[in-house]
């Protein structure tokens, strides 16, 4: 205690310090031995060598191009479709739910404290093409009488937005949640209807939870591959399943690492462009 | 190698709690095997020479989900409670493979660092091949295997003598199809190209049962691979993923599909497809005229794992008895051909069964697919690309 008494300045580092090295280890170092594994050739027999392979990125680039282009679309139509279920449910839940509220938000994760792969299977049966969904889809006339739902890219997409659709609705919520309600009817006394409340109130204050939320489910679906493999054929394929594959399968790590490294760098820029457009500081502050 | 080994450091927190077996032995009890008339060969005398013939204190054996005959009242394994009441080694049971690569994933950073993983995993032949080849896989102690006459299936060229892999079971892959809802699917062109069939069956994503069926249906041997003929044949399979004929290509999980009638027709393996027909006895299993394939798992002592107890095990589980409660109740092909009239003591039905005991005319149509090849990256690389990843 004497040494922080004579040393208060070292205070905020010893406080931060496990952080640190938490971050040094589990991602600083790791980083590194990917970045330095995607420039290296080689195979498992002979060892893989530092050769500095810059050609493993744009083998990664021009041979799957199709599964990265895949997995921006699937993410970006997946997040827009979690907001757009999430968004309406949770400001139920969080303005209309009152005493129900704690209820309706153990009622919308009850399903994800099952484990992700028996919630991916569950969507084999309900897409399945002898059940019920599809059987009624085809009565009505939307799809033709040989056509089916699983093993498409609807079922993938569908089964990626379920699967995160948590990740969008809980900062949603919180966001929702804080809002004081009295600014609505402040805006009311200033002769706003209801849409444009929503649209100069509401939206505006719940905006960051929605930029926390389209992130948190954008950035783990660009990199999922367990829907396209069980609920998709190949030609759903995302850039997960090729990473996966050059890296069990091909035991391609030079590769397999050059894959991971343009995701991450994808959505790095990708995020980076969203939080300018959208404006950091509105975000933040 | 030494760059990927050190990145791999990082893996090992989440496996090390795998569990380390004391190498400090302790007298045997009773030896289950022990013979000394049994195979030699001249790596079983250099392998035999290290050997301290004394029993650990305990056993780690890592095997694959539903691969061990399990009491339904005790919820335990016969076999293994057995080994533990003859020898007094207790066995540290899991079930933690649930693919090859995957495994192997797991396995080779500690293995190339030379630390203890397991003493004992059950893998399939060519990643046993691979992991012998790197270093990774111990020698059995072969004088101690003396039930190795039992074995039926002949040794493949990587493990001459059953050195580095003792067959644990073995299965077939061939076609099965819903009777339901299509009459019937005898060969490998039927299913890739029956207009019936568009969109309605799935493929193996595993290089050796796909190709090695499609290659077997064009008349190609496929224990050698020869590339312009894979080439061929990868080209057949393009087509039909092009044309929509397949559906998806799948491991373990074509089978709900296949139970709940969404797939008509599949590439599948036999005991997988035993076990669907108790709930659906519409489906169907067969192996084409032009062959099918025949893929064994070995039981595989792990680089540091405990040769004397390991090798007393794998002759343990040979004897005919063991071998014929473990395949009723496995239903996948036994390597022990004596212990059809044991199974047929406990289950006469089993024992008919030609997908758990295998006529002659059967196993002659089977084939294993080239080691060389399933280790190979290029075709790994050229089958993969078909297969969309």
């Amino acid at each position: 205690m004497g040494y922080l008494r004579r040393h208060p300045r070292a205070v905020p580092y010893l406080l931060i310090a496990p952080g640190l090295i938490w971050l040094g280890l589990l991602f600083v170092v790791p980083l590194y031995y990917l970045l330095s594994t995607s420039l290296q050739s080689g195979d498992i027999y002979e060892g893989f060598r530092q050769t500095f392979s810059w050609s493993n990125y744009s083998e990664m680039a021009s041979q799957y191009r199709p599964q990265l282009v895949r997995s921006i679309q699937y993410a970006a139509i997946a997040t827009l479709a979690a907001l757009v279920i999430a968004y309406p449910l949770v400001y139920f839940i969080a303005r209309r739910g009152g005493q129900w509220k704690s209820l309706l938000l153990v009622l919308l994760i009850a399903p994800f404290f099952v484990t992700y792969l028996i919630r991916t299977l569950a969507w084999q049966t309900i897409l399945a093409d002898e059940g019920l969904i599809v059987g009624v889809l085809r009565d009505v006339g939307l799809i033709a009488d040989d056509g089916r739902l699983l093993a498409t890219s609807f079922a993938v997409v569908a089964g990626i937005t379920y699967n995160y659709f948590p990740f969008m609705a809980l900062p949603i919520y919180v966001a929702l949640e804080q809002f004081d309600g009295r600014l609505l009817e402040a805006a009311g006394d200033l002769y706003a209807n209801p849409l444009k409340a929503f649209l100069r109130v509401t939206l505006p204050i719940s905006l960051p939870g929605v930029f926390a939320g389209t992130l948190t489910t954008f950035i783990p679906a660009m990199g999922d591959f367990v829907n396209a493999q069980l609920l998709g054929t190949p030609k759903q394929y995302m850039i997960g399943n090729v990473i996966q594959s050059k890296f069990l399968v091909v035991v391609d790590y030079p590769l397999a690492s050059a894959g991971a490294v343009m995701l991450m760098a994808l959505i790095l820029v990708g995020v980076f462009l969203y939080a300018r457009a959208l404006g950091t500081e509105r975000l933040t502050g | 190698m030494t760059e990927l080994n050190r990145r791999q450091l990082l893996l090992r927190g989440a496996i090390g709690a795998g569990g380390l077996a004391s190498m400090s032995a302790i007298l045997a009890a009773c030896g289950g095997g022990g013979g000394i008339e049994g195979q030699t060969s001249e790596q079983a005398t250099e392998a035999a020479a290290s050997v301290e013939r004394t029993l650990a204190d305990k056993f780690v054996l890592s095997n694959w989900p539903l691969y061990i005959d399990i009491d339904e009242e005790t919820k335990k394994s016969p076999t293994l409670d057995g080994f533990t009441a003859e020898t007094g080694v207790p066995v540290e049971y899991l079930e933690d493979i649930n693919s090859n690569e995957e495994f192997f994933g797991i396995v080779q950073g500690p293995l190339s660092q030379g630390q203890f993983v397991r003493d004992v995993a059950i893998i399939t032949g060519y990643m046993a091949a691979r992991m012998k080849d790197l270093g990774y896989l111990e020698q059995f102690d072969l004088e101690s295997v003396s039930d190795l006459g039992n074995v039926s299936i002949p040794a493949p060229p990587w493990n001459e003598g059953f050195a580095y892999g003792v067959p644990w079971q073995s299965y077939m892959t061939g076609l099965s199809y819903n009777e339901d809802k299509i009459s019937s699917v005898m060969s490998v062109e039927e299913l890739l190209t029956e207009p019936a069939l568009k969109g309605k069956i799935t493929l193996f994503n595993s290089m050796g049962d796909t190709m090695g069926l499609l290659m077997q249906d064009a008349g190609y041997d496929t224990t050698k691979i020869d590339p312009d003929q894979f080439d061929e044949q990868l080209e057949r399979l393009q087509k039909a993923v092009d044309d929509g004929q397949v559906r998806q290509f799948t491991g373990n999980e074509y089978t709900g599909p296949l139970a709940k009638g969404d797939l008509w027709a599949c590439m599948a393996w036999s005991g997988d497809i035993i076990q669907l027909q108790a709930d659906n006895d519409k489906l169907r299993f067969t192996i084409p005229d032009k062959g099918g394939q025949i893929g064994t798992d070995y039981m595989c002592i792990l680089k540091g794992g405990d040769v004397y107890t390991s090798s007393v095990f794998a002759n343990y589980v040979l004897d005919p008895k063991i071998a014929a409660q473990l395949s009723v109740y496995i239903n996948y092909v036994t390597p022990v051909s004596a212990a059809k009239p044991e199974a047929e003591a406990i289950d006469p039905a089993v024992s008919e069964n030609q997908l758990i005991f295998p006529d002659e005319a059967t196993l002659a149509k089977l084939q294993e697919f080239d080691p060389v090849a399933l280790n190979d990256q290029t075709y790994n690389e050229k089958f993969q690309a078909v297969i969309g990843a």
